[in-house]
């Protein structure tokens, strides 16, 4: 198993990067959310400037954010600071795109963008569709050998996020490995979906690379998941369910999930409704503060949605009960475990207790 | 007058910046072009994290390249590194875009975006068209006051690149700063079309600060515009506009107004020699064209450097040059944006003007 660390994107991000590499982990991952984090490649910059070894990788950065060359330029750019240690996650936005009030990135879309991306990565000329204009023109990285500016001879793998079986199947045609953010049997289960994918293109199937990313904590001697810390670290993640709930509900442009819990829902409704009256902000974009603290923080109110008994299906326990967690992940078929922290101090905490009680004892 | 150094963003371009800001620059200036350099804002970023008193801007940033929300984080995060030294110049995309095969972002869209820049560096809420469904949604940088991520408090000015009539409005309409290119007489007759503009939209008629991007070199003892060094380090500043006058006669789309049939016919004849001998299809001879693109010459593309004209721009000795830049500042120019091509030659630059010029002209 390896391990990675996964903290909203601070721009000094680099101080828990460095902290990550010399405790052990093999990856630290930059989400991508324009509304509420610092830009993904600013922060990965001073990252891969500081650090020597640790793999540095995008989870997941979104489509419709930047063009397809941007991305794969970036990318590039970064890998230039950090020959061989990045690999880019691309993703169909659920904080991305959710917080803007607006769907998931289309499946088909996605799987056009993700080959784009990879045959730029790989110096090959790509048709690339301008949105201004409408217009098709053929694209490359014009200066894939000079010293300056990017490295593209060093290979950038591409990780593609994927929980439902249309992305499955995309996972499959394309990519070097896979980002979930489910577990156990459910993990297992989807390897038919992405080795159909592979067939229905006639790619050698190879079970893909699987990272998992999973909120965690060591509980600490007397500690229990209801305990003071453990809910304030895991706390954020954890109502992210409540946000999506309330996505499926309400934000009628929002994911469309099945609805699990339509009480929980309604109850986030009101408690939003109110949060958002109290500071006078308009009905008509409640999901802008619905997405506030998006896993960073808990917002004035929001401790009643965290569902403590929710929790324990995270790497979430002492230090025995995550290292059996961490077994059944692996008999499952993940091969990476990508350990969300939602602040740096949390993210500190994490990478010590984690090093010291699961990867110290695991090596 | 002011003095910025214009980068094609290399990565390690800090290295350069900081020479610069012990050398007496005021601003460093970095382009946004993703098929032919690094990421402008990993650029930025370790640029940022390097210095400390010298400006930092986009010159500049293209719509077309990021959604308007990422440029604006994105922005904001370099901002929290480098508090109130971040300045985010915007253009149409003339590398940008035609790099592409694609004419300029357009005005009408070029004014919304910057506006929507201005509202969410503001900290306001903004109406924004995604362009993946069509549906317009109201967002905001919701953890714009939040301390880790972004720093809005210090004020991020936005300047808006401007040749033509109507994006000169632009400035008017909607700028902190304007950003021109070419010499002698240009701003001057900018500033009644910008001040029109501006009051016509209620907004102060006041001079913009007005950045003026010039190719520049101090020319030393016996020195001429023939020199070697001068093909190398001025050059590449000066072959784009024999590229935009291909692009107007042969190129898919852009027309910068830059009009010279025989030259570029000249032009057409040799890069499409260029391209068979690389094995371009001729469909995407822009790709050839816009290889090198302010960083080096192209073996053959010496001879369309016309030195000449090269003497018209910030190409003298020192002495030449004071009285040139005086010149420039009557008319209204408050900082040169010199190009540098690669990390010598800024070197080159930064010491020499330095010397020559700053240093004397500060006393």
């Amino acid at each position: 198993m390896e391990y990675g660390i996964c903290v909203p994107n601070y721009i000094d991000m680099w101080r828990e990067v460095q902290a990550a590499e010399a405790a052990g982990f093999t990856h630290a991952w930059f989400p991508d959310s324009q509304l509420i984090w610092s830009d993904t490649y600013a922060a990965m910059a001073l990252a891969a400037e500081r650090t020597s070894t640790i793999k540095l990788g995008t989870l997941v950065s979104i489509p419709s954010n930047r063009i397809a060359p941007v991305t794969a330029s970036a990318v590039a750019t970064i890998n230039k600071l950090a020959p061989g240690r990045v690999i880019l996650s691309l993703g169909t936005g659920y904080t991305g795109r959710n917080t803007m009030g607006l769907p998931s990135y289309p499946v088909a879309q996605f799987r056009e963008y993700s080959r784009q991306v990879r045959d730029l990565l790989n110096g090959e000329d790509v048709l690339f569709r301008d949105d201004v204009t409408g217009a098709e023109r053929w694209i490359r990285l014009i200066h894939p050998a000079h010293e300056d500016f990017i490295n593209i001879a060093d290979p950038i793998p591409l990780y593609l996020a994927a929980n439902g079986p249309k992305a499955l199947g995309v996972v499959g045609e394309l990519g070097d490995g896979w980002v979930t953010t489910h577990s156990g049997q459910w993990v297992t289960d989807a390897f038919p979906a992405i080795e159909a994918g592979a067939a229905s293109v006639g790619r050698d199937y190879e079970k893909p690379y699987t990272v998992e990313l999973t909120p965690a904590c060591v509980l600490r001697e007397g500690e229990t998941l209801a305990s003071e810390r453990v809910v304030q670290r895991v706390g954020p993640w954890d109502v992210l369910t409540a946000h999506t709930l309330w996505e499926t509900s309400q934000g009628h442009w929002g994911t469309k999930l099945p609805l699990r819990d339509a009480d929980l829902a309604a109850s986030y409704h009101r408690y939003i409704s109110d949060y958002a009256e109290a500071r006078g902000r308009p009905t008509d974009r409640l999901y802008l503060d619905v997405h506030e603290g998006h896993f960073s923080f808990l917002k004035e109110g929001e401790e009643q949605f965290v569902d403590v008994a929710a929790m324990a299906s995270g790497i979430i326990g002492h230090p025995t009960e995550v290292i059996e967690k961490i077994e059944a992940a692996e008999a499952s078929g993940v091969d990476h475990l990508a350990l969300a922290a939602h602040s740096p101090q949390g993210a500190r905490e994490l990478i010590e207790d984690f090093s010291r009680e699961v990867i110290a004892r695991t090596a | 007058m002011d003095f910025g150094i214009g980068i094609p963003s290399w990565i390690n371009a800090w290295e350069e910046v900081v020479a610069a800001e012990q050398a007496g620059f005021t601003h460093a200036w970095f382009y946004d072009s993703q098929l032919i350099y690094s990421d402008v804002w990993a650029t930025m970023a370790l640029a940022a994290h390097h210095t400390s008193t010298i400006k930092l801007g986009t010159l500049v940033a293209i719509p077309s390249n990021r959604i308007a929300p990422v440029t604006a984080a994105a922005a904001a995060s370099i901002n929290k590194l480098a508090p109130g030294r971040v300045i985010l110049g915007i253009g149409t995309g003339y590398t940008g875009r035609n790099t592409m095969g694609l004419p300029a972002y357009p005005i009408a869209r070029y004014r919304e975006y910057a506006q929507q820049l201005r509202g969410l560096l503001d900290g306001d809420d903004v109406l924004y068209r995604d362009e993946v469904t069509g549906a317009e949604r109201w967002i905001r940088l919701i953890h714009g006051r939040h301390g880790e991520f972004l720093n809005l408090e210090d004020r991020i000015p936005v300047y808006i690149a401007a040749n033509g009539p109507r994006a000169l409005e632009v400035v008017g309409q909607a700028g902190d700063g304007w950003v021109t290119t070419g010499m002698g007489g240009n701003a001057q007759a900018g500033f009644p079309v910008i001040a029109a503009a501006a009051q016509a939209a209620g907004r102060s008629a006041e001079k913009p600060y007005t950045v003026g991007l010039a190719a520049g070199l101090v020319l030393r003892k016996g020195e001429t515009t023939e020199s070697e060094r001068a093909m190398r380090i001025v050059g590449p500043a000066m072959v784009p506009g024999i590229h935009a006058m291909w692009e107007a006669a042969h190129g898919p789309g852009a027309d910068l107004g830059m009009d010279n049939p025989d030259l570029a016919g000249e032009y057409n004849s040799y890069i499409r020699e260029y391209a068979r001998g690389r094995g371009t299809p001729e469909d995407r001879l822009y790709l050839d064209v816009h290889e090198g693109h302010m960083v080096y010459l192209k073996p053959g593309e010496e001879r369309f450097v016309n030195t000449e004209l090269m003497s018209q721009m910030l190409v003298g000795t020192g002495s030449e040059l004071i009285s040139q830049i005086e010149h420039l500042e009557s008319e209204g120019v408050d900082n040169i944006a010199l190009c540098a091509n690669d990390p010598a030659g800024a070197r080159e630059l930064i010491e020499d003007f330095s010397r020559e010029v700053i240093q004397p002209t500060l006393g």
